[in-house]
């Protein structure tokens, strides 16, 4: 009797009344923080705890005692929300100062440059798991992708596209194309097999180089892809990500014109 | 459309189809219903909420949306004061889960083809179909209902709680019907008698916890006394067929209780000997037993603590609003209640921070369980003015004058004096 209805789909049945960005996301995607304070991790809050409740949840919070912050998280954990250990202590450290009782002058955090307390953050995170082994794909793609990508790959039609099979071709025709769409986003409406796909992609910066190539790594592996690559592919490296970094690339353009097997 | 949203939620009833296969017509039926193409933007995007009636159909967009995923909104005091008996389009929502489709509208949902279980210590398990309880004697009771979160942000005057930030507009005083569950009970040759030793009854509804969670389905546990005393299977509100979104086809309300005892699109009732271990009984909605200091943690058990099952003495002034100018004598008015085992009679006021009191008049209401209103004319001079109102029902049981003695964690049960400050001009 009992249904099992995903996140997604809640998420997918709200965003289905939302076609354009807010001027609000408008300006988090250029690198602004939205209605929370600046602050190292900012993105990582937004990224994990928008995938069930809207940010002004959060926004509304601001004062709330460390100990509650983590009770919170922990709650949060226990009502599905998936993080690395790391993850956490990252959330819990942008929690506990910038929105707790007594947060930094915003004067402070503001002189930090737009996006340079991210960018700290991604450094600190891809030292820290800068060894391609010690990170495990598919934790990295429960904990990020399967929410709109769905557990074994196969999308959501009408708005995120399959990986199955899909990442396979994409990977075939344009070795680079998928650690670019990682790394920028894609908004978009594309095509794959004649079902377009219209969701919004956004650009990964909470993820390590290593954690975008693990978690490459690992779709390519899975559900088909394996057998799809052509022959001789080799799989990504740290140095393989590390390199497409601030490349001038129209990652839009660049997918269009692709022409897929 | 509807016939859309209905042919996918049928699909899922039956568990015949690829779960693929229902996402894929779910979101066509979405995206049909908002009358746009089939475009999908994932709600990460957003950072600001939906207006009310984009989450759910039919609510009006005065409302404040705390959470536009499953649907979470608030009252404005303006908007609530305006009806005796608060109307669905504006009633207050708090979802921990949704039913989809049928949650995300105020249409009504069929009785026929929703079946009730109602078993564990019982001699005859049985399971119902919805559509006999239309043919049984009905119970009414107008009432409130009320977020246990309702009040939650004013805890903040000691130390912030977690949660949803509500002022007073968690709740709403409507009218539910339906049978009475003791009266179901009845009908049953040989009847449903629950077992001695069953202490309390576990409800739950057919709502679901997201994809891939690993916490069990949300469900609470009441005292089978109360319940067997008071609950309702309420089949209408407000003389309508109950909104899908506000539990329909069936929602069980004890009267009295916090809302979220009140288990939306019923399918179970167990009777048991002990309360549920589930995450919604414990550690969540519960407040503990003695008071702790503002700020500091507590770990829930069964003894240190109790559940946000019967509603503490409260009132809320409707007007003037906190913050208003008023010219001339302060028409004061606002709304007391408690838990409903008695009336609440007196409501008391006091210009000078609650060193005098004097008592306001009091309606008598309907039910001891709805709202009960109160007014009284004040003469102040000129100036800014702090004006306290206290509830004291029939077991002389009150509001603290400081709510934040009550302080907890997650900020349940907000049951603290009222005061704005007017300026008299």
């Amino acid at each position: 009797m009992m249904q099992r209805i995903g996140l997604f789909v809640v998420a997918a049945l709200v965003g289905a009344f939302v076609l354009t960005l807010s001027p609000a996301a408008q300006t988090w995607a250029q690198g602004g923080s939205g209605p929370l304070p600046p602050g190292p991790g900012v993105e990582l809050v937004y990224a994990k705890c928008t995938q069930c409740h809207p940010i002004t949840q959060v926004a509304e919070s601001k004062g709330l005692p460390a100990f509650l912050w983590e009770d919170t998280v922990g709650l949060m954990k226990k009502l599905g929300m998936k993080v690395t250990e790391q993850e956490q202590s990252t959330l819990l450290d942008y929690l506990t100062v910038y929105m707790g009782p007594n947060p930094p002058p915003t004067e402070t955090a503001s002189e930090t440059p737009a996006g340079g307390g991210e960018s700290t953050t991604g450094e600190t995170r891809a030292q820290a798991s800068g060894d391609l082994e010690s990170v495990d794909g598919a934790v990295v793609y429960q904990a990020n992708c399967a929410a709109c990508h769905q557990p074994e790959g196969q999308g959501m039609a009408g708005a995120f596209p399959p990986l199955a099979g899909h990442a396979a071709n994409l990977f075939a025709a344009d070795r680079d194309i998928l650690p670019l769409i990682l790394r920028n986003g894609l908004q978009t409406t594309i095509e794959v097999e004649g079902t377009s796909y219209s969701g919004f992609m956004p650009a990964w910066p909470t993820l390590s180089d290593a954690e975008v190539a693990a978690v490459l790594n690992h779709v390519l592996s899975s559900w088909g892809n394996k057998e799809a690559l052509p022959e001789g592919a080799e799989l990504y490296t740290v140095e393989d990500v590390t390199g497409l970094a601030g490349a001038e690339v129209d990652v839009v353009q660049r997918r269009q014109q692709l022409t897929l097997e | 459309m509807d016939d859309v949203l209905r042919e996918a939620f049928q699909r899922m009833e039956r568990a015949t189809l690829e779960r693929r296969e229902v996402l894929r017509l779910m979101g066509f039926a979405a995206a049909a219903s908002a009358g746009l193409p089939t475009i999908l933007q994932y709600a990460r995007a957003q950072d600001t909420v939906a207006a009310a009636s984009q989450v759910i159909r039919g609510k009006s967009d005065v409302l404040i949306v705390h959470n536009d995923r499953t649907g979470v909104m608030e009252t404005p005091l303006e908007e609530l004061r305006k009806n005796a008996i608060t109307p669905k389009e504006i009633l207050y929502m708090r979802n921990n889960q949704i039913l989809e489709p049928q949650g995300r509208s105020l249409d009504p949902v069929p009785l026929e083809g929703w079946s009730i279980t109602l078993g564990g210590l019982v001699a005859f398990p049985r399971t119902i179909d919805a559509s006999t309880l239309a043919d049984l004697p009905q119970t009414e009771a107008e009432m409130v209902l009320q977020c246990s979160g309702n009040g939650r942000s004013f805890y903040a005057r000691a130390v912030m709680t977690r949660g949803t930030q509500w002022a007073h507009g968690g709740m709403g005083n409507v009218v539910f019907s339906g049978v009475k569950l003791s009266d179901l009970l009845d009908t049953f040759d040989p009847p449903l008698d629950p077992r001695p030793e069953a202490l309390f009854v576990t409800a739950e509804g057919a709502d679901g916890p997201p994809e891939g969670a690993s916490h069990p389905d949300f469900e609470h546990s009441l005292p089978v006394d109360d319940v067997l005393e008071r609950a309702i299977l309420a089949t209408h509100m407000n003389g309508e067929p109950l909104p899908g979104a506000h539990g329909g086809p069936v929602r069980l309300v004890i009267p009295g209780y916090y809302g979220t005892m009140n288990i939306k699109w019923l399918s179970r009732l167990y009777f048991v000997t002990m309360q549920t271990n589930n995450v919604n009984q414990i550690p969540r909605y519960r407040v503990p037993q003695d008071p702790i200091q503002p700020g500091s943690p507590i770990d829930y058990t069964f003894e240190n603590s109790e559940p946000s099952w019967r509603q503490r003495v409260k009132s809320a002034i409707f007007a003037p609003l906190d913050g208003e100018t008023v010219n001339g004598p302060v028409e004061l008015r606002g709304v007391a209640w408690n838990d409903g085992t008695v009336p609440v009679s007196m409501v008391q006021v006091s210009t000078d921070e609650g060193k005098t009191w004097t008592a306001a008049a009091v309606d008598v209401p309907s039910s001891t369980y709805a709202w009960h209103h109160f007014s009284a004319q004040l003469q102040l001079p000129a100036g800014d003015h702090r004006i306290w109102v206290r509830a004291i029902d029939d077991l002389g049981r009150s509001q603290p004058l400081q709510g934040t003695v009550r302080w907890n964690p997650s900020g349940y049960e907000w049951n603290g004096a009222d005061v704005i400050t007017v300026t008299v001009s």
